[in-house]
C-alpha cells in the first residue's frame, strides 16, 4: 500500500524527465512533418529571388512526380543499394563465422576488427571525394593499374553507367561491412556452444554446419540488418551526390531518391520537395513498422530475444 | 577428432581472405595521405608509392585557403558534434530513466512511441525543418544542428536497455529515503552508473554528427559556419577552385583524420559497443 | 563582388541589391570614361544604370605549344599560326592536320564552349518570360564538338574544365595543342600546371573573339560606408596608376582602354615571361575592342552548367542526342520550376 502511494506521487517526475525528449521532438519533427504534408499540396518555388506562391494545386505535385522520373531513381536508389548489400552481407556473414569458430586460428582478430570497421566511421562526403580524384582518367588508379599491365587504356570509371555505380556499390560495402559483421559476430556467439558440439558429433562439416545451424538461428537478426539496411539505402544520399556532384551522371542513372529530393530543396521548391518527402515518409513508415514489430511485439520470431541474447553474450 | 587438414586450409584461406579486404580498407587511405604529402605538380606527373615532403607546405596552404576554411570548418564541426553528443546522452539518459524508474499513465504509450520513430529517417522531414528553422530565425546558425539530438530515439533505446541490466530499483528507492531529490538522484546516482553506456554513445553521437552532411547544408550558408562535410560538397562544386590537387588531397585528409585518431585511441570501446546497443545510427 | 556568369543576379533593378553607381557619386561618363564599353555595359541593368564596376577586361586567345607547332606546321611564329587558326572552318582543317601527326587541337568540348556560349543572339531566358530559348550557337557547339570529338581532334578523357584531367592536359606529356584563355588563365591556370621551361607557350587570336571572367564590385543597397565603397570603386577600377599595377604584377589585361591600346603597341612595357617574352598585349587589344557580350540573363549560370552536363553524355556515347534534350530539360526545370517551356532552334 505504502509503495503503491510512493509510485503515483513520484508519477510527475517520469512525465518531466521525459518532457524534453518529447518536446525536442514535437517541434524539430513532428511540425515539420504536418509542414511537409501541408505544402505537398502546394504549389510553393522561387523564381530567382522573387517567391511563387503558396497557390494550392491538391494533387497536382504528386502526379506530377509519378509522371516524372520519380521512379527511375528509385529503382537506381535500389540498385545502388543492392550492389553494395549484398557482397556486405555475404563477406559479414563468412567473416563473422570465421571469427566466432575457435578452431580457426586466426591470428590478430582484434587487429582485423579494427581495420574493417574503420571504413564505417569515415566521412561519406570525404570518402566519396577521395573516390572521385583517385578513380578520375587520369588519376592514382588508372595509373597504378596500368604500370602493373593489367590495363591499357585509362578505364573511364565515372563515365559510365556500370564504373559509377560500381564505384558507389563499394565504397558503400567498405563503409558497412565490418559493422555488419561485428554485429552479425555477436549474433553467432549468441548461439549456445552446445548445439555446435552435437552437430559436431552427428558428423556435420563446417559448411552444413553453417547453412543449416548458423544461419537459421541467426535469422532475426539477418532480417533485422537487411531492413535496417534497405531504410538505410532508401535514404543513400551523400556517396552519390559527392561522387557525380549532384547529376548522377551519366545519364542521371546514378541519381538517387535523396539526391532528387535535395535538388528540389535548393531550389527552394517546397511543393515538389514536400510530396516526395510524403513518399518517402510512407514508404520509410512502413519498414520503420516491419522493423517495430520485429524487436518489440511478442517475438513472432523470435528477432527480439535473439537481439537480446546476442547482446548479453557480447558485453561478457 | 576430426582431421585438422580441412581446418588449416581454411585457416589460411581466411587470413588471405582477411588480408585482402585489410588492403582494400586501408589503400585508399594510404594513397590519401602520400598525395597530401605531394605538390601539385609532382602529383601531375603520376602515382608514387612514397610520400612527399610538402606535408607542411599542403598544410599551410589549407589553413590559408580564404574559400574553403578548413580549420574554421573543424572548429565548428567540433562545437556542433561535441554539444550534440553531449546533450543526446544527457537527455537519452534522462528519458530512458523517465520511463524506467517511474510509473504513470502514458507510459507504455510514450515507450511505444519512441520505438515506432526509432529509424525514422530525418530527410523526411527535411522541408519542414528547414522552413521551421528559417520561422524561427536560426536559419545559417549551427543551433538547429545541435538542439534537435535531445531526441534521439535510437540512443534512448540504448540507455533504457542498459539501466534494465544494471540499475536496481532498490537503489533509487534507497536515494528517496536518504531524502534526495529526483533530480539530484539521476544526476548524482544514475548517471555515475551510465557511464560505460554514455561513453560508447557519445563517441557515436561525435561520430554521426561530425559527418552529417545532408540537413546541415540545407540549414548553413555562410562560409564561416560551414562544417566540414559541406565544405567538402562546396569544394567538389566548386570547379575553378579543384585546381591545386595537392590541397584537394591535403583537405580531406584534415577532414578524415580527427576522426581517425579518435578511432585509433577508442577503437576497443567502439567496436564493443556496436554490440553492446546492436542498433545503429 | 560577383563574377560575369552571375553579376546580372545583383545588377537587376528589380532586386536592387547594388546601389547605382551614380548614387554613390561615380559618374560613369567621367570617372570610368577609359572602360571598356562592354564591361559597363555587364555591369548595368536593363535601364541601362551601372551599377558595379570591374577592374578586369577579360579577352581571350589561343594559347599554344610551340614544339608541336614546329612539329606539325614547320614553325611556331604567332603570326602564322594565327591565319592558321583565324575562323572556325581554317580552324577544322588545321585540326585534321594537327590529328595526322597525333595531336589533340584542343583538350575538350567544354575548352570550345565559351566561344559559342558568348555568342549567342538571345538571353537564355527573358526577364519575365517562363519560356527558355536554347540558341542556335549552343546548337552549334553541340554538332561541332560531336563531329571533332568523333574524328579525334579533342582527348575524349578530358569531360570537362577544373578537374584533373583537365590540369593534365596543359602538362608536358600531354597531346594537346593549344587552350583557350585569357589573361588571367595563362597566369593562373596554365602556369602552374606547366611542368617544362617559360617560353614553351605563345598566344595568338583566337577563332572566334570571346571574352572570359571578370570580377565585378557592387556597392550593397543599404551599406553604411558609401564613401568607402565608392573610393574603393574607384581605386581598384578607374585609377590608371593602380591598374596599371595590376597589369605588371599579375599579366591582368586591365580595364583602362588607353593603357591597354599603349600595351599593345609597344613590346616592351609588359612582356610575359612565361610566355617567353611575347607581348600577349598584342594581341589581346584588338580582342578587347571587338567583344560584344552575349545578353544576360538571371539564369545562364544553372543553363551553361547543366547543358554541358546533358550533352557530355552524348558525347561520351552514353545516350542519344534526343535523350541529351530531354535530360537538360527535367534538369533545368528541377533547376528553375518556372519554366514553363524549352524551345530548341
Amino acid at each position: 500500500m505504502k509503495q503503491k502511494h510512493k509510485s503515483i506521487s513520484y508519477a510527475k517526475w517520469g512525465y518531466l524527465f521525459i518532457l524534453p525528449f518529447f518536446v525536442s521532438f514535437f517541434i524539430f519533427s513532428l511540425i515539420p512533418l504536418a509542414d511537409t504534408v501541408r505544402y505537398s499540396f502546394f504549389e510553393y518555388y522561387r523564381s530567382g529571388i522573387k517567391e511563387i506562391g503558396p497557390n494550392f494545386v491538391g494533387m497536382e505535385n504528386y502526379i506530377s512526380l509519378l509522371k516524372s522520373d520519380m521512379l527511375k531513381y528509385a529503382a537506381n536508389t535500389m540498385i545502388l543499394w543492392i550492389v553494395g548489400f549484398i557482397p556486405q552481407i555475404v563477406i559479414a556473414l563468412l567473416l563473422a563465422s570465421w571469427f566466432v569458430d575457435a578452431r580457426l586460428k586466426i591470428r590478430g582478430t582484434q587487429f582485423f576488427k579494427v581495420v574493417i570497421y574503420l571504413p564505417n566511421l569515415i566521412m561519406a562526403s570525404a570518402f566519396a571525394m577521395l573516390f572521385f580524384t583517385m578513380f578520375s582518367t587520369n588519376g592514382p588508379i588508372n595509373s597504378i593499374l596500368m604500370s602493373i599491365g593489367l590495363i591499357h587504356q585509362p578505364i573511364d570509371f565515372l563515365g559510365t553507367v556500370y564504373g559509377t555505380r560500381s564505384l558507389v556499390g563499394l565504397m558503400n560495402f567498405l563503409m558497412w561491412f565490418g559493422n555488419t559483421t561485428i554485429m552479425l559476430m555477436a549474433a553467432i556467439m549468441g548461439i549456445s556452444p552446445d548445439i555446435f558440439e552435437a552437430s559436431e558429433l552427428d558428423g556435420c562439416n563446417s559448411v552444413q554446419r553453417f547453412f543449416r545451424i548458423t544461419l537459421p538461428l541467426i535469422r532475426p537478426i539477418l532480417a533485422y540488418t537487411l531492413i535496417t539496411s534497405i531504410i538505410g539505402g532508401l535514404q543513400m544520399f551523400d556517396v552519390p551526390q559527392i561522387l557525380t556532384n549532384g547529376q548522377g551522371s551519366p545519364d542521371r542513372t546514378s541519381m538517387t531518391l535523396i539526391m532528387f529530393l535535395n535538388s528540389h530543396l535548393k531550389s527552394k521548391n517546397y511543393g515538389m520537395a514536400g510530396a516526395l518527402s510524403v513518399y518517402l515518409f510512407i514508404v520509410s513508415g512502413i519498414l520503420c513498422f516491419i522493423v517495430y514489430r520485429m524487436t518489440n511485439n511478442d517475438d513472432p520470431d523470435g528477432s527480439k530475444a535473439a537481439v537480446k541474447k546476442a547482446r548479453k553474450k557480447a558485453r561478457r | 577428432m576430426k582431421s585438422n587438414e580441412p581446418n588449416r586450409l581454411r585457416t589460411v584461406f581466411a587470413h588471405i581472405v582477411l588480408i585482402i579486404l585489410s588492403f582494400m580498407c586501408l589503400f585508399f587511405f594510404y594513397i590519401l595521405f602520400v598525395n597530401a604529402t605531394r605538390s601539385h605538380a609532382e602529383l601531375q606527373k603520376g602515382f608514387s608509392a612514397l610520400p612527399g615532403t610538402h606535408l607542411l607546405e599542403n598544410l599551410k596552404n589549407v589553413a590559408n585557403d580564404g574559400t574553403f576554411p578548413m580549420f574554421g570548418g573543424i572548429l565548428n564541426s567540433l562545437i556542433v558534434s561535441g554539444s550534440s553528443a553531449a546533450i543526446c546522452t544527457y537527455f537519452s539518459a534522462l528519458t530512458a530513466y523517465g520511463l524506467y524508474a517511474y510509473d504513470f499513465k502514458g507510459k507504455k504509450a510514450a515507450f511505444t512511441f519512441i520505438m515506432a520513430i526509432l529509424v525514422m529517417p530525418t530527410q523526411v522531414t527535411a522541408m519542414g525543418f528547414l522552413r521551421l528553422v528559417t520561422n524561427m530565425g536560426m536559419y545559417d546558425s549551427l543551433l538547429p544542428l545541435i538542439i534537435p539530438s535531445i531526441a534521439s530515439p535510437a540512443v534512448f533505446y540504448f540507455m533504457y536497455s542498459y539501466l534494465q541490466s544494471s540499475l536496481p530499483l532498490s537503489l533509487v528507492e534507497a536515494a528517496r529515503i536518504d531524502g534526495s531529490g529526483e533530480f539530484k538522484t539521476f544526476n548524482r546516482i544514475v548517471l555515475p552508473i551510465m557511464k560505460p553506456a554514455i561513453a560508447v554513445q557519445a563517441i557515436f553521437s561525435f561520430v554521426g554528427s561530425w559527418n552529417n552532411y545532408f540537413v546541415p547544408a540545407l540549414v548553413i550558408q555562410s562560409k564561416d559556419k560551414m562544417t566540414v562535410p559541406i565544405l567538402i560538397a562546396t569544394l567538389r562544386g566548386a570547379d575553378y577552385m579543384n585546381f591545386d590537387m595537392a590541397k584537394i588531397y591535403m583537405m580531406i585528409t584534415v577532414a578524415i583524420v580527427p576522426i581517425i585518431l579518435v578511432y585509433l585511441v577508442l577503437s576497443k570501446y567502439i567496436i564493443a559497443g556496436v554490440t553492446l546497443g546492436g542498433v545503429k545510427e | 563582388m560577383s563574377e560575369t556568369d552571375y553579376v546580372f543576379k545583383y545588377t537587376d533593378a528589380d532586386a536592387d541589391v547594388a546601389m547605382p553607381l551614380t548614387d554613390l557619386g561615380i559618374d560613369p561618363q567621367k570617372d570610368l570614361a577609359d572602360q571598356y564599353e562592354f564591361t559597363k555595359v555587364t555591369a548595368s541593368d536593363a535601364n541601362g544604370v551601372q551599377r558595379g564596376s570591374t577592374w578586369q577586361c577579360c579577352p581571350g586567345l589561343l594559347v599554344y605549344r610551340r614544339d608541336i607547332a614546329k612539329d606539325v606546321f614547320g614553325t611556331d611564329d604567332p603570326e602564322k599560326i594565327g591565319a592558321k587558326v583565324k575562323d572556325w572552318d581554317t580552324m577544322k582543317a588545321t585540326a585534321a592536320e594537327l590529328k595526322k601527326k597525333g595531336y589533340y587541337t584542343f583538350s575538350s568540348y567544354a575548352d570550345t564552349f565559351r566561344l559559342y556560349g558568348n555568342s549567342i543572339s538571345q538571353p537564355w531566358m527573358g526577364t519575365g518570360e517562363t519560356v527558355l530559348k536554347v540558341d542556335q550557337n549552343i546548337m552549334d557547339w553541340v554538332s561541332d564538338s560531336k563531329e571533332w570529338l568523333d574524328a579525334g581532334y579533342l582527348n575524349k578523357t578530358v569531360k570537362g574544365q577544373w578537374n584533373d584531367d583537365w590540369n593534365k592536359a596543359m602538362s608536358s606529356e600531354s597531346k594537346v595543342f593549344a587552350f583557350l584563355f585569357p589573361a588571367w588563365g595563362i597566369d593562373f591556370t596554365l602556369k602552374p600546371n606547366w611542368d617544362g621551361e617559360d617560353g614553351a607557350w605563345a598566344v595568338t587570336n583566337p577563332p572566334q573573339e570571346y571574352n572570359w571572367g571578370g570580377s565585378y564590385i557592387h556597392a550593397c543597397t543599404g551599406t553604411d560606408n558609401p564613401k568607402y565603397v565608392k573610393d574603393i570603386i574607384l581605386a581598384m577600377t578607374a585609377d590608371a596608376d593602380n591598374l596599371a599595377k595590376i597589369t605588371q604584377k599579375y599579366g591582368e589585361f586591365t580595364n583602362a582602354r588607353s593603357s591597354m591600346q599603349e600595351a599593345a603597341q609597344n613590346d616592351k612595357l609588359y612582356p610575359s615571361e612565361f610566355l617567353g617574352g611575347q607581348n600577349a598585349y598584342k594581341y589581346f587589344a584588338p580582342v578587347a575592342e571587338h567583344i560584344k557580350m552575349a545578353p544576360l540573363s538571371a539564369y545562364d549560370q544553372g543553363c551553361v552548367e547543366l547543358i554541358q552536363n546533358s550533352f557530355s553524355d552524348y558525347f561520351q556515347g552514353q545516350v542519344d542526342f534526343d535523350k541529351a534534350k530531354s535530360n537538360f530539360e527535367t534538369a533545368i526545370r528541377e533547376r528553375y520550376p518556372e519554366i514553363t517551356e524549352i524551345q530548341w532552334p
